[in-house]
């Protein structure tokens, strides 16, 4: 064989073992993946290597946004009582497991990346603060990072490019990206199988437990337009369609709770819709001063801190 | 010859450049270093780097061109070629540094086939088109220039598309500029940074086609002036920079302002590697000035996380650009110095024109007046653009406001007003060979769109598939209907009861009348004579005819079923009083079968 | 040298050997894509007794939600398990020719006898209550398409596309009103 073609030999093999390599599987089996106890470590892990925090500023209470498709009956947010608030991060592994956040690898948790979509900073629980007037929003090239009507700032995973202009943008870190793929490397627990797992190469954040609004609302939906087809045999209430309801049979989220806000010991954490007069929401941070980061204040955040009496 | 070495340095780089580039393929974003706040990191500023160095061949040429400056066609050549592959080293940056490069066609802000739209908000969206456009007429400028050389007619097109690229290139740099002065990071805010950009831009193109033109063994006064001007700018630049933020990268200083100063030594200024030394001084200066821009946070852990790849990357880029330009530069040999002028033959014959002052007003007036449909097509097609992108909702939760469309204004009509100009002379000159591959190929990617718009073959095989049995662990995906948490008594009676019962409490008349016995109809004086707990149990242990529901139905949702049926049957107490006979005879009458049932 | 076009094309042989051997699919990353290789209804009564939809349907008097019981309230319709079916089948219910191999058929048949995979992304929220509440029929998304036997329902090809036109007003006859398109109301 001469030298041309071994070199015509080598080149095949290469291209083969190329073309093999792009498919995925076989070769590369998928550990089993990691066990509770491994999330609770990292949660102490992140930590003991707290971040330093945001100075807080004065912010009004909530309203409806701004934007021209928003719902003018629900707008949901958190407002979390720092006052109760003791930093003991059960919030941390509560959303971990709700919203299946993957672990990461040594060389990012050195630096301190971790996927949590709750972090304490300066012992303060931070997460995505949901600004109707979101930055993030603006930047993302492709539309992925995107608000819905009700007031969340909504990330969806299979539109995402990956370019994380967003998180350059997001004044609060709050953008996680995925640096690894969780599920090859046994990172990722598929606890809750009402949220996906994420691919690698997208961003993610706080969804606000988007999974439980919109299951709750389309049963509430799937029911209350039942009653209207049986309203409608014997009274005027024909509008059977799916969309806005309005009047005292519309869905305003009540009831509902984030799986921080579930987990947290002293209750610090209130989940609640801001246009709900009558939610516990509303009725505490009447008689409260709200506080937000300064770098977001502006952007009137759904998300606010609440700190000592009005 | 000396283009032969440039070609072999170009290659030894590339080679672990490649590398770099793949293990960052496969690894993402992971692979290189990032800035922790901000996520972005080498690629970026590569990128940011050689789009700067891509605005020196249409700056000196098209530019000088413009503004009756004259240049030789070496020069000019050879900055185009600078500019050609410059920007597509710099295309790469930014599309590999994707997390999920696959969904990348999601930024073109044309419509998807969902009918999505990228957000046009984004100035990476502008950043993309300007880029696109700017690359395809400079490709266009450079395919006119050489074929100028041979073709009469392609000369006066010259003239205007330099006044269509004069103000693009400002333009798609101050794009650039945008992608990190619109941000919130507050070290890249600032109203001065497209200014700020531009220069830096001019400032490190410039350096790199003298660089190049020294390598070839000659030497342009006049830019090298440009660039001194331009190093003094960037110094002031740098300056403003520091008072308003504190920032302040020494080394990016010591490269880019102080060392080019040497220039005015003149024994280094005329010596080739000196002058090859204040240009690569320059380029690295602009380099680490790029590089800590875009990783704001503390200098001292960018430069530790400075790994390998990151190294790679910059050694792809830098051999990637030496392979194409010496390439290029040895492959169209001929053009250059085929027959050894060096002042360009539009330049000359621009002189001899400029004789005879009457022969010098006349080739303006024909420029204008060729630009002058093709500007009003482009101004059309833009303002087309404008309004049916701003007509529709893409998403539901934004509105797209006309002023974030202004960023691709002028790029549209450069574009279209490029194309409409050039196309007419380039096709009549094309050879026949080039014509049919240009339709095959057009028909081709129109055939690909069409396809993909119309949501491509449907036809996807169905049969009776046996897949694996799903994870029935998993609740979601349990098959069967054990519980309806979400159903009224009444969606319950509909889909559990009213197969024989009937969704009125009458029975299912065809189904019940052929092969089950009749079952009771429903009367309130029935229900009341059995009472609430029989019919529960009825419901769930079963009854002569009636199925045992209780793995079913829990107790309370049989129990609110009970009370539905009470509801039907009071429903219909006033007006089928008699009902129950009724529907007796009817069944007796109509079905032989049912009474053989029974 | 002759041999090297031989070792060339056994060695290609060799990785598409290993690849159909060792490769997995590709994975489906959008609404509908993964279509073309979705797992139907397991019907493990078909190798006696086939299923048929329409013997089932109108002539009875049956409707979906009968079999499929959540199919106007739940987020998911569901297949019927064999006590489902066992409701009716207790007894005979006619007199042709063949009931007997039904009978034995579903007296050997498993508990849950229909198998469906959920062949809806993850990411992908689809309620089947919601719809119809809005007054949305099964029959409107779930046809039989053309070229394939008038029984099978469920599998279809949905595109988000598809949704989306409808949701958008789109919709043949206009017969429904537009309804949420942000994202957000059925991605997660």
């Amino acid at each position: 064989m001469d030298r041309r073609e071994f070199l015509k030999l080598c080149m095949t093999m290469a291209a083969g073992f190329t073309l093999f390599g792009c498919r995925s599987g076989g070769l590369t089996d998928k550990l089993s993946g990691p066990a509770l106890k491994d999330f609770e470590d990292e949660v102490r892990r992140a930590m003991a290597q707290m971040k330093p925090g945001f100075r807080l500023v004065k912010v009004p209470m909530p309203g409806e946004m701004k934007f021209s498709p928003a719902d003018r009956e629900n707008r949901f947010g958190m407002a979390i009582d720092l006052d109760a608030c003791d930093g003991c991060g059960k919030c941390i592994l509560a959303c971990n497991q709700e919203n299946n956040v993957p672990l990461v690898s040594e060389s990012l948790a050195k630096q301190g990346r971790f996927m949590h979509w709750i972090e304490l900073r300066d012992g303060i629980p931070t997460m995505c603060f949901h600004c109707s007037d979101a930055p993030c929003e603006k930047v993302c090239p492709t539309g992925a990072a995107n608000h819905t009507p009700d007031g969340l700032s909504a990330m969806m995973y299979k539109r995402c490019a990956g370019s994380r202009f967003c998180g350059a943008n997001c004044s609060v870190q709050a953008r996680k990206f995925n640096y690894e793929d969780a599920r090859s490397l046994g990172h990722a627990k598929q606890f809750n199988p009402q949220v996906p797992l994420r691919d690698k190469g997208v961003m993610e954040k706080c969804s606000l437990c988007i999974q439980r609004l919109q299951n709750d609302r389309m049963n509430f939906k799937a029911n209350a337009g039942l009653a209207g087809v049986v309203g409608a045999k014997s009274g005027p209430a024909g509008g059977t369609m799916g969309g806005t309801m309005v009047g005292k049979n519309s869905w305003r989220g009540k009831g509902l709770q984030t799986a921080c806000a579930m987990a947290c010991p002293k209750h610090a954490i209130i989940f609640g819709n801001w246009l709900d007069e009558s939610s516990d929401l509303v009725k505490e941070a009447k008689v409260r001063n709200l506080y937000a980061p300064e770098g977001i204040a502006k952007l009137d955040p759904s998300v606010v801190y609440m700190r000592g009496r009005r | 010859m000396i283009f032969r070495i440039l070609l072999y340095i170009g290659l030894g780089l590339l080679l672990p450049g490649c590398a770099a580039l793949g293990y960052s393929l496969w690894e993402g974003p992971a692979a290189w270093s990032t800035d922790v706040r901000t996520f972005w990191g080498t690629p970026i500023s590569l990128f940011v780097f050689w789009i700067g160095i891509a605005h020196a061949g249409t700056l000196i040429s098209a530019i000088f061109l413009a503004l009756d400056i004259h240049l030789d066609r070496r020069t000019s050549m050879l900055a185009e070629l600078t500019t050609l592959c410059a920007l597509v080293v710099a295309a790469i940056f930014p599309l590999m540094h994707l997390g999920v490069l696959e969904n990348f066609y999601m930024v073109i802000p044309f419509l998807d086939v969902r009918e999505n739209f990228a957000n046009l908000r984004s100035p990476l969206v502008w950043d993309f088109c300007c880029i696109a456009i700017y690359g395809i007429l400079s490709a266009l400028f450079f395919v006119i220039h050489l074929g100028s050389h041979k073709f009469e007619q392609l000369k006066t097109l010259r003239k205007p598309m330099a006044w269509l690229l004069f103000p693009l290139v400002l333009w798609v740099h101050t794009i650039v500029s945008l992608d990190f002065a619109v941000t919130f990071v507050p070290e890249w805010r600032g109203a001065f940074f497209p200014l700020y950009f531009i220069a830096g831009a001019i400032y490190s193109g410039l350096a790199m086609v003298i660089a190049l033109l020294a390598a070839e063994g000659r030497r342009i006064r006049l830019l090298e002036k440009i660039m001194m001007a331009f190093s003094w700018l960037m110094f002031l630049f740098w300056v403003w920079n520091f008072a308003l933020k504190g920032d302040w990268s020494v080394s990016a200083f010591i490269f880019g302002a102080l060392l080019p100063q040497l220039w005015w030594v003149s024994s280094i200024r005329e010596n080739t590697i000196g002058r090859i030394a204040i240009a690569f001084s320059a380029i690295l200066g602009m380099w680490l000035e790029r590089f800590f821009l875009v990783a704001p946070s503390e200098v001292a852990e960018t430069v530790s996380n400075f790994g390998w790849i990151d190294f790679g990357l910059l050694l792809f880029g830098l051999g990637l650009f030496l392979s194409l330009v010496a390439f290029s530069r040895i492959r169209l040999r001929k053009h250059f110095d085929g027959d050894d002028i060096l002042i360009g033959e539009v330049e000359v014959a621009l002189e001899s024109e400029s004789a005879s002052a009457p022969a010098n007003a006349a080739p303006d007036e024909t420029n204008s007046s060729i630009l002058r449909f093709p500007l009003l097509l482009g101004i059309l097609v833009t303002i087309l653009y404008i309004v049916w992108a701003t007509s529709r909702s893409f998403f539901d939760t934004f509105d797209l406001p006309v002023v974030s469309l202004i960023p691709i204004v002028y790029p549209l009509i450069a574009l279209v007003a490029g194309i409409a100009l050039c196309a007419r002379n380039l096709w009549k000159i094309a050879p026949r060979k080039l014509k049919l591959f240009f339709v095959i190929g057009v028909g081709m990617i129109g055939f690909a769109a069409g396809a993909y718009f119309a949501g491509g073959s449907s036809a996807e095989p169905v049969g009776e598939i046996s897949g694996p049995k799903p994870n029935t662990s998993d609740p979601a995906l349990s098959t069967s209907g054990l519980a309806l948490s979400n159903a009224t008594p009444e969606a319950l009676w509909n889909a559990r009861c009213a197969a024989c019962h009937g969704v009125d409490g009458s029975f299912n008349e065809k189904f019940v009348r052929e092969f089950y016995p009749l079952p009771q109809k429903l009367s309130s004086g029935r229900l009341d004579s059995l009472g609430e707990d029989s019919l529960v149990n009825v419901i769930l242990n079963g009854r002569i005819n009636m199925n045992p529901y209780g793995g079913r139905i829990s107790r309370e949702e049989a129990v609110g079923l009970v009370r539905h049926m009470r509801a039907l049957a009071g429903e219909d107490s006033i007006a089928g009083a008699n009902s129950l006979t009724g529907a007796d005879s009817l069944a007796g009458e109509k079905s032989p079968a049912g009474e053989d049932s029974l | 040298m002759k041999y090297f076009w031989s070792g060339v094309i056994v060695l290609l042989f060799g990785f598409l050997l290993a690849d159909f051997l060792l490769g997995e699919p590709r994975v489906a990353t959008r609404a509908g894509m993964e279509l073309g290789s979705a797992p139907l209804a397991k019907n493990s009564v078909v190798p006696l007794v086939a299923f048929v939809h329409s013997l089932h349907g109108d002539s009875i008097g049956l409707t979906c939600v009968n079999c499929h019981s959540g199919a106007k309230t739940e987020a998911r319709a569901f297949m019927p398990t064999k006590a489902d079916c066992m409701d009716c089948h207790r007894l005979p219910l006619t007199e042709k020719p063949g009931i007997e191999a039904l009978d034995s058929a579903m007296k050997t048949a498993p508990e849950e006898p229909w198998v469906h995979k959920n062949v809806l992304p993850p990411h992908v929220v689809f309620h089947h209550g919601v719809h119809a509440a809005a007054g949305v029929d099964c029959y409107d998304c779930h046809t039989a398409r053309p070229g394939v036997e008038q029984d099978v329902y469920g599998g279809e090809s949905f595109r988000m596309q598809d949704c989306l036109d409808c949701h958008r007003g789109v919709n043949p006859q206009g017969k429904f009103k537009p309804a949420a398109t942000y994202c957000g109301a059925c991605h997660r």
